[in-house]
């Protein structure tokens, strides 16, 4: 899928010569596209997948700097993937944030044991999301 | 169910509060009130979905209890955090009332915290002057926590104490559009407490005010 690029001046990120890109992982189109926007806006690069083969491809082939991950996919979902993602040595190290619907609890306990670094709850705004993410790359 | 109600709803918002921050070029005011009314009507629409699925998964018995120790002074102290910026934006005074003697409670604390809030809401909503006080005390004929919210507002009708435990029911019909809510947060309340074992009750007086007292067991056996 697209893959933007765009020069900035962000500084809160965690590579000082590059913005970092983030890989969206999410089957809804209107909201990865809404996510895609609104970081890239605050000065990421974005790339995205809307199941998770193409999620676990892009990651293996883009190496991103951190991974939204919607739980809920057609195919492989967003544990499985995330699983995959962290049994792998090139991508074990690259943080996910787990994104879900489902605010019952027990998904986060699930998603934490699939590897996910942290756990968001839809509705979120992408602000919302946007300063998790910042959170998660500040993290040592 | 959640999800197919929330997946919609977070694009709404999403795009809305984008648009609200210029993301996509400055907003002129009349589109910026527009955009402000559909933020809230959503905002509206997803408190209610939240409701509706609380009272479904308790209907159906699929609402976890968590029991654990929880220290009512602090839940008191954490709760008025939450609710001061309602406070300020009127000009009532909220006071808080703790008695020393609490014993430690063993329930599931963040039940007892969603109808505390969700009582405080409701008093400084329905308060239009004076004050809004929890009071938190210990019941030893009934071994058990009472947590009580007073207010000096417009108080309920007799005939409306009851009605206003039942869904989607606020006591005059019109207040649902003077006051905003869906109606559904004291029945939520009520079987939550029930749950909890405990009881809510009311007494008030039309113009003087009312008090929503909550008990719940000093220990929930489980």
């Amino acid at each position: 899928m697209k893959r933007s690029r765009r020069a900035t001046n962000d500084d809160t990120t965690k590579t000082a010569d590059r913005p970092p890109l983030v890989l969206l992982v999410d089957d809804f189109q209107d909201n990865r596209e809404m996510y895609a926007m609104y970081l890239e806006h605050a000065g990421m690069q974005v790339a995205e997948a809307g199941n998770g083969h193409e999620a676990l491809d892009q990651a293996f082939r883009l190496l991103p700097d951190l991974i939204v991950m919607d739980l809920s996919l057609p195919g492989i979902d967003g544990w499985e993937a995330t699983r995959r993602l962290k049994a792998d040595e090139r991508t074990k190290k690259i943080p996910v944030v787990a994104l879900t619907s489902h605010a019952l609890e027990g998904y986060s306990e699930g998603a934490r044991e699939a590897g996910c670094d942290a756990f968001v709850t839809k509705p979120c705004l992408p602000e919302q999301l946007l300063s998790e993410i910042r959170k998660v790359l500040a993290a040592p | 169910m959640s999800h197919e109600f929330r997946t919609p709803l977070n694009a709404i918002l999403g795009y809305t509060n984008m648009l609200l921050q210029g993301i996509s070029g400055e907003v002129p005011p009349p589109q910026r009130k527009s955009l402000s009314r559909i933020d809230s009507s959503a905002q509206h629409l997803l408190a209610l979905i939240n409701d509706i699925l609380d009272i479904s998964r308790i209907e159906a018995g699929k609402m976890p209890i968590h029991v654990g120790d929880c220290a009512i002074a602090d839940l008191v102290g954490e709760i008025i955090a939450e609710v001061e910026p309602i406070v300020s934006r009127t000009k009532l005074t909220l006071m808080r009332e703790i008695n020393a003697d609490l014993p430690l409670v063993q329930t599931d604390r963040a039940k007892v915290k969603q109808v505390v809030i969700n009582l405080l809401t409701n008093a400084l909503k329905f308060t239009p002057e004076g004050w809004v006080k929890i009071a938190a005390s210990y019941d030893r004929a009934s071994d058990g926590v009472v947590i009580a919210v007073s207010d000096t507002g417009i108080g309920i009708a007799d005939e409306d104490q009851a009605r206003i435990f039942e869904d989607f029911t606020q006591a005059d019909s019109s207040s649902t559009r003077a006051f905003g809510g869906a109606g559904l947060g004291l029945s939520i309340s009520r079987r939550l407490v029930t749950m909890l074992g405990g009881q809510l009750t009311l007494t008030s007086k039309v113009g003087k005010g009312s008090t929503f007292t909550l008990s719940v067991p000093r220990s929930l056996k489980r």
